[in-house]
């Protein structure tokens, strides 16, 4: 695979067998910037964020709370609740095309829950408590026109794909019958079924069971294999984006600070604020070590970087200019002064 | 308690709740200043040879079937109408808070005979126990009053119990007991404030339901008795001369229309306004 | 059920070995050995076949059909001073286990001495001096506030149930408390749902600590927290510990962060201890099988991830069913016939590592 960046885009190429090179973005998302505007005042939720995701990849994109990642996830199904939410700038291309410019309904009938599906982060919030699974699933796939046989072939097989088999009645049960690592297996069941080319998984894990989120965590990756299925896996935990991902965008304060192969990552880590990440984890010496200061208030957010007032190798440049996304090496991208200039990079 | 600004803010913009409250407090301005407002102060009076007479600028309402004037009546009706509605209220609160938080609280055999009783209450029809009260004591104002506490006070019972008992086994009354807290102090502090604001919603609209049931009452004669300048006691005399003495059914009728509409609006402008604030602070 | 003795000097030996002693101040367990006797000093907290049942209704006409074991048996020692780590998952019983510790569950069996006397089946006065010293920190400590009351009345509650104190000296008390656990003075004239995860956190702290407790049990005080706060949270517990001379019990399903705060660790399973030792022997050597799959299923960043299914196969059962004999035998890559039949009993390996399996 290959990069090729201009200020603004982020391309992936990809080398096929027969090595030509073509470009596969499934999704690109370009400057986005996105507000709310409350009682009180606007907050600044997303500063000029750029992602891209490629076919059969599984994205982490980890961040702290206040990082904007739920935002980030909301965006790419344009779901973001207006009219307090605007989208300021940027485009996110899904398959070529910009889906913050799709007229609602299309949106609908073609991305949402077809192409690009959720597993959202509290299975019992989101399902329906008054249908059963069965009736769930089933309306996930009314509008693919498959016969009832088909679609019950599909549930089947799926489920049993998951380690839930569905001869035990499980289809006629309801979501509050089953525990959570269940119900989050199904969740991600019906993120499935419509064979989407995209899931955006909002920390599937955090509530469950550490037996139960391994067990979720192998399932998603042998899928993902299978399927050649894309994921923006969100989540706050890195270590499961280590166990989960291919690569790993670091969001803070809704800007990205870092964005690299997961092994990079965690071998060449450069971003300060993931340095400090990796730091608070716990170790085996017993000494316990935190970032200085607090998140700041997305409100009136730091100018230039917003990192720079707990960073410890922060400049005067850092308080005026967001730092540009630079390629450090193949594929591992960094936004931050510091490393720009030790890497002589000043534009 | 928790600051009031932005509530009063809200409430201000719904025009229906800022109406309902002006309806109000008209109400209550009318009922003190009865005597400086009302043309005359002599309601009691029979003036015969005026009877009947349709609204003119010596009698803006015009007169009744016994000469007196319609508009010092309806005035001084107010004053029955907020003390029965006022009194009614209160006892329904009286018996109704105290047993619910008790209920809902202690959750023990005692709790369900008290729901079962409240239950038997509320299934009685109040205008049948009405005139069944006043089968056995002289129909009178005080007659209509004690049965409109006896059947409303399970309304609030059971608004208190269902919070009362949805209180206890929530977190924060589990942590107040585990620091020692005793049962009252539970009770009086941490529920009863949590419950308050249901009872204000409910209490607003059960004046407007009290008003017209005592109104009812007194039409049909086992509540107000004559020649009280009752609302509904007019309603009543009023009725065999309607159509042709139309003035007569008229105003009282409006009087009780308004004052109910404007309690009604004032409850829903309330609960519009604490309902989402509740949902909201449960985070 | 055992009968502390207050006198003076005590050396009477009961028939199951431990006895409890409280003189002057220090509370003993002595406990005899083929060695001879060994004195425990400063046993601030004993558990002894603690037991807590629930009864499920099943039909209005029968009073219960079955039981759900939350705690079935637990023996525990705590010294003051120590951490104990207390890992399981969900169904494990270790919130009843705090609970019962406590007093919001009266145990159905079993008994709990703090300090030397018998806390458990008190009435709720003689409890409440109890309460106390012995304090418990929620999994949500958002919710343990009252959403109506501003937190800084909510912080002097304690203090004006349980002392006398005037409403300036009550003030003065909850500054210093509030200033210890790192928060602004004029934050806490505000509701609780104003306040972050980690802010929340502190406060149920603060409120805690006005009392001046010995005790304190946390439940899952790090879970939905960044890493950063994590860390932070758990650096001010430490810090307290150490200024403060408390005792801990720290709930969590994360080993890492039990590891990186407990000395003494239990592993509990559908109710019981399955493993219990010193911190360090349990993460290098852990014997049980269920430790073993705690410790293999934890994502971490220096391992690769697991490629194995045959150890996590399976789900925590239903507490309403557990099954006979070794409660853990269904999910065992390994159980002998005697593990279908037989409740192992937990059994010191050596000084300070004890398991409950047929495997030793």
């Amino acid at each position: 695979m290959v990069f090729a960046t201009s200020s603004t885009r982020v391309f992936v190429c990809r080398e096929n067998r027969a090595g030509e090179q073509f470009l596969t973005k499934l999704l690109e998302v370009s400057d986005l910037t996105v507000n709310f505007n409350t009682e009180r005042g606007t907050i600044y939720a997303l500063d000029r964020i750029n992602l891209a995701l490629d076919t059969g990849e599984v994205l982490a994109l980890v961040g702290e709370s206040g990082s904007g990642k739920t935002t980030l996830g909301r965006a790419i199904l344009n779901i973001i609740p207006s009219p307090a939410g605007e989208i300021k700038e940027g485009r996110i291309l899904f398959q070529g095309k910009n889906i913050l410019e799709m007229e609602e309904s299309e949106c609908n009938l073609l991305v949402r829950g077809k192409t690009i599906t959720l597993i959202p982060q509290d299975p019992f919030g989101s399902a329906n408590p008054l249908f059963t699974i069965g009736t769930q699933l089933k309306d996930l796939l009314k509008a693919s026109g498959l016969h009832e046989k088909e679609m019950k072939e599909r549930i089947t097989t799926l489920l049993s794909q998951l380690q839930l088999p569905a001869d035990t009645g499980l289809l006629r049960k309801y979501p509050h019958e089953l525990s959570g690592g269940q119900l989050q297996r199904v969740m991600i069941a019906a993120s499935l079924l419509p064979n989407p080319s995209l899931i955006i998984a909002d920390e599937p894990t955090t509530s469950l069971d550490v037996t139960v989120e391994a067990q979720i965590l192998l399932l998603l990756r042998r899928l993902v294999k299978e399927r050649q299925v894309s994921v923006l896996y969100i989540t706050h935990n890195l270590a499961v984006a280590s166990q989960v991902s291919h690569r790993i965008t670091v969001l803070y304060a809704g800007q990205v600070m870092e964005s690299a192969p997961t092994n990079l990552f965690f071998k060449k880590t450069a971003h300060p604020y993931s340095k400090k990440l990796l730091q608070c984890l716990p170790n085996s010496k017993g000494e316990i070590r935190d970032i200085g200061g607090s998140v700041p208030s997305l409100i009136h957010p730091p100018e230039g970087c917003r990192f720079h007032p707990r960073c410890e190798e922060a400049h005067t440049r850092c308080r005026q200019e967001k730092p540009k996304m630079i390629e450090l090496e193949l594929g591992h991208w960094v936004s931050c002064h510091d490393q720009t200039r030790k890497k002589g990079r000043e534009p | 308690m928790i600051s009031f600004m932005p509530w009063v803010k809200q409430f201000l913009r719904d025009r229906l709740a800022v109406f309902g409250l002006f309806i109000i407090l008209s109400l209550i301005f009318v009922a003190i200043l009865a005597p400086y407002l009302a043309p005359t102060t002599s309601i009691y009076d029979v003036h015969l040879s005026e009877r009947l007479q349709p609204p003119s600028s010596t009698h803006l309402f015009g007169t009744d079937s016994q000469g007196r004037d319609i508009l010092s009546r309806v005035i001084y009706g107010s004053r029955i109408t907020i003390m029965i509605a006022v009194i009614a209220i209160g006892v329904s609160l009286f018996l109704g808070v105290p047993l619910g938080l008790f209920a809902g609280y202690s959750q023990n055999w005692l709790s369900g005979t008290i729901q079962r009783i409240s239950d038997i209450f509320l299934s009685i029809p109040q205008l049948i126990l009405a005139i069944a009260i006043a089968a056995v004591l002289q129909p009178s104002i005080t007659t209509a009053i004690l049965a409109l506490s006896l059947t409303y006070w399970p309304w609030f019972s059971r608004l208190v119990y269902a919070q009362a008992r949805s209180l206890k086994v929530s977190t924060f009354i589990e942590a107040t007991q585990a620091l020692g807290a005793s049962t009252s102090r539970i009770i009086f502090l941490h529920v009863l404030p949590n419950v308050i604001t249901p009872i204000i919603i409910r209490s607003t609209i059960g004046m407007g339901y009290t008003i017209l049931t005592a109104a009812t009452l007194g039409f049909l004669g086992v509540g107000a008795q004559p020649p009280s300048p009752e609302w509904g006691l007019t309603l009543a005399e009023a009725r065999e001369f309607l159509p042709k003495a139309w003035w007569f059914a008229l105003f009282p009728g409006l009087a009780i229309f308004t004052v109910v509409m404007g309690f009604n609006m004032l409850g829903d402008g309330f609960r519009d306004v604490i309902d989402p604030r509740l949902r909201m602070s449960r985070k | 059920m055992i009968k502390p003795e207050k006198r003076e000097e005590n050396l009477n030996l009961e028939p199951s070995g431990t006895t409890l002693c409280k003189a002057s101040g220090i509370f003993r367990v002595l406990r005899s050995h083929k060695k001879g006797i060994e004195i425990v000093e400063n046993v601030i907290l004993r558990t002894e076949n603690l037991k807590k049942y629930f009864p499920v209704k099943k039909t209005l006409l029968r009073r219960h059909v079955h039981w759900i074991k939350a705690l079935d048996g637990v023996d525990l020692e705590l010294r003051e001073g120590q951490i104990l780590g207390v890992v399981g998952e969900s169904g494990s019983g270790k919130t009843t286990l705090a609970k019962t510790i406590l007093g919001i569950y009266q145990p159905s069996e079993g008994t709990v001495f703090f300090k030397g006397d018998l806390i458990s089946h008190l009435s709720p006065k003689r409890m409440k001096s109890i309460r106390r010293e012995i304090q418990y920190v929620y999994q949500n400590p958002g919710a343990s506030f009252d959403p109506w009351w501003k937190v800084e009345r909510s912080l002097g509650e304690p203090l004006k149930i349980h002392e006398n104190l005037s409403n300036p000296e009550i003030e003065k008390r909850v500054k210093g408390v509030v200033k210890s656990v790192g928060l602004e003075q004029d934050h806490i004239f505000r509701y609780p749902h104003e306040f972050s995860g980690g802010q929340q956190r502190r406060l149920a702290l603060a409120r805690i600590l006005v009392l001046n407790p010995s005790l304190i049990i946390f439940d899952e005080p790090t879970s939905g927290l960044d890493v950063s706060i994590q860390a932070t949270i758990l650096k001010l517990l430490k810090k307290l510990r150490n200024d403060l001379g408390l005792t801990y019990i720290f709930i969590s399903h994360d080993l890492e962060v039990v590891r990186m705060m407990s000395n003494q660790i239990a592993v509990m399973y559908l109710g019981a201890v399955v493993e219990h030792g010193s911190t360090e022997k349990v993460f290098m050597d852990p014997k049980h099988p269920y430790t073993q799959l705690l410790l293999a299923a934890a994502p971490k960043i220096e391992r690769p991830p697991l490629e194995e299914d045959v150890l996590i196969q399976g789900t925590v059962p239903d507490p309403a069913h557990i099954p006979s004999g070794c409660r853990f035998w269904p999910r065992c890559p390994a159980p002998f016939e005697i593990c279908k039949t037989e409740i192992p009993l937990l059994k010191p390996i050596d000084n300070s590592q004890k398991v409950s399996c047929h495997k030793y």
